[in-house]
């Protein structure tokens, strides 16, 4: 079935540049791999290229299909809608995920009175919007926004030079690699891994041809715009610094000295966390269309939106609740999601294409 | 009380706003889905807004991923 709603290659980069950057504007990757947290990084950013070609690779067996409409055809009606449920789910959960954090960072950071509730309602209001006008008008807003990003993590980071501290790398690999691949793997989760969400939407892409090249660009700016970012906060804040503080690119921001450049962090968070809640929200009620047959994503946008506020109020008890969470447990968590799943879905389509073509030849 | 009444009246009456495209559609999987999530969405709402003691997904996530890799 042909896909009524297209993006352009260019929209769909910015999508997933995004979608990357998303809360790790906030956060440091890697940060528990302490000085070592930018060879983490590289380790993560390298096995995130690895993962995404092998979400390409499904989604180039089975063009225009969505990661739903791949279940159903290689699962069968039963296992397949079961497993479409749990990815709901699994969108729908890193939706709120994010959505925690912005509000959390915001009630941290800059507006300390103001409950969570209402931050938290009237950002769902916003996505909740952009959702329902659909995919197109998504892109082209983060199309129009998302540029600005590169702008201000490369000024922020440019002031920030004259407090960089080179010594605060060294020393290199002073536990060994262990811990730097713990906190790989924690990358390749967060944020890389989570692009699985993008099975969703390859489809909606017009020039299916150039997704391998897109893809490339997306992961190398986004790659490198948050390898500079990583960079900036262990030469600024040192381990410690990294490791303990809730938000760091806040902290480090706090020394410019000239003007206060920290609500740009903030402003920031809003665009890339919104693009990211946005494609997550987006996943979940297009699968959800999808799985009841319905033509229209745009009526399950409602419901889903009031889930989405609630749990984001409901899942975690508090800020460092949630940073542990996401630490410790996701990474666990999204193996079956990010990794098993999608490599036995390709092995399984690759066996039927096997089995086809030896039917065919006989 | 008189709060998570009100809330809940709201959320039911924002669905005024699709009932058109449901009927209109005839799809009555879609239409039970729809108000299986509004259901689901009162019944964290009401959670949140009481302030129960009920844990959320995340400790259970958390407590079977412990169960498995038994850390």
């Amino acid at each position: 079935m042909k896909k009524q709603v297209l993006i352009s290659s260019f929209q769909f980069c910015i999508l997933l540049i995004g979608f990357l950057l998303g809360s790790t504007v906030i956060l440091v990757p890697g940060s528990h791999a302490n000085q070592n947290a930018w060879l983490a990084y590289v380790i993560g950013w390298l096995g995130g290229f690895l993962l995404f070609s092998i979400y390409i690779a499904l989604y180039k067996r089975h063009p225009e299909k969505t990661l739903v409409e791949i279940h159903q055809l290689l699962l069968g009606k039963w296992l397949g809608n079961l497993l479409s449920i749990l990815y709901i789910w699994y969108f729908l959960h890193l939706g709120s995920l994010v959505l925690r954090n912005f509000t959390e960072y915001t009630l941290t950071i800059s507006l300390p009175e103001t409950p969570l509730w209402f931050m938290t309602v009237l950002y769902t209001l916003v996505i909740a919007y952009s959702v329902k006008s659909g995919l197109e008008v998504t892109s082209r807003t983060a199309e129009l926004i998302v540029p600005f990003i590169f702008l201000f993590q490369i000024g922020i980071t440019l002031l920030l030079v004259p407090h960089m501290k080179f010594s605060n790398l060294l020393p290199f690999l002073e536990d060994g690699l262990k811990p730097v691949l713990d906190a790989s793997f924690s990358v390749l989760t967060f944020p890389f891994g989570e692009t699985v969400v993008f099975l969703m939407l390859f489809p909606y892409l017009n020039d299916r041809k150039k997704l391998k090249r897109n893809f490339i660009i997306s992961f190398l700016l986004a790659g490198g715009l948050l390898l500079i970012a990583v960079f900036r906060e262990i030469t600024i804040l040192g381990e410690l610094g990294i490791e303990r503080k809730i938000f760091p690119p806040h902290l480090s921001t706090k020394k410019i000295e000239v003007l206060n450049f920290d609500p740009l962090i903030g402003v920031m968070f809003f665009i890339t966390g919104a693009t990211k809640i946005c494609v997550c929200y987006l996943a979940s009620v297009i699968g959800l269309a999808q799985l009841t047959k319905s033509n229209d994503h745009r009526v399950f946008v409602y419901p889903i939106g009031i889930i989405l506020a609630g749990l984001s109020i409901w899942i975690y008890a508090s800020a460092p609740q949630m940073l542990s969470w996401a630490i410790e447990v996701w990474p666990y968590y999204s193996i079956p999601f990010q990794i098993v799943i999608p490599i036995a879905l390709l092995c399984i389509s690759l066996l039927k294409g096997k089995k086809k073509s030896k039917k065919a030849s006989s | 009380m008189f709060m998570v009444i009100v809330i809940i009246f709201a959320i039911l009456a924002l669905t005024l706003f699709d009932l058109p495209f449901l009927f209109k559609k005839k799809n009555p999987l879609a239409t039970f889905t729809y108000y299986f999530l509004i259901l689901i969405g009162i019944f964290i709402a009401y959670i949140n807004i009481q302030d129960l003691p009920v844990a959320s997904p995340a400790i259970y996530i958390e407590k079977l991923i412990d169960l498995i890799i038994r850390r």
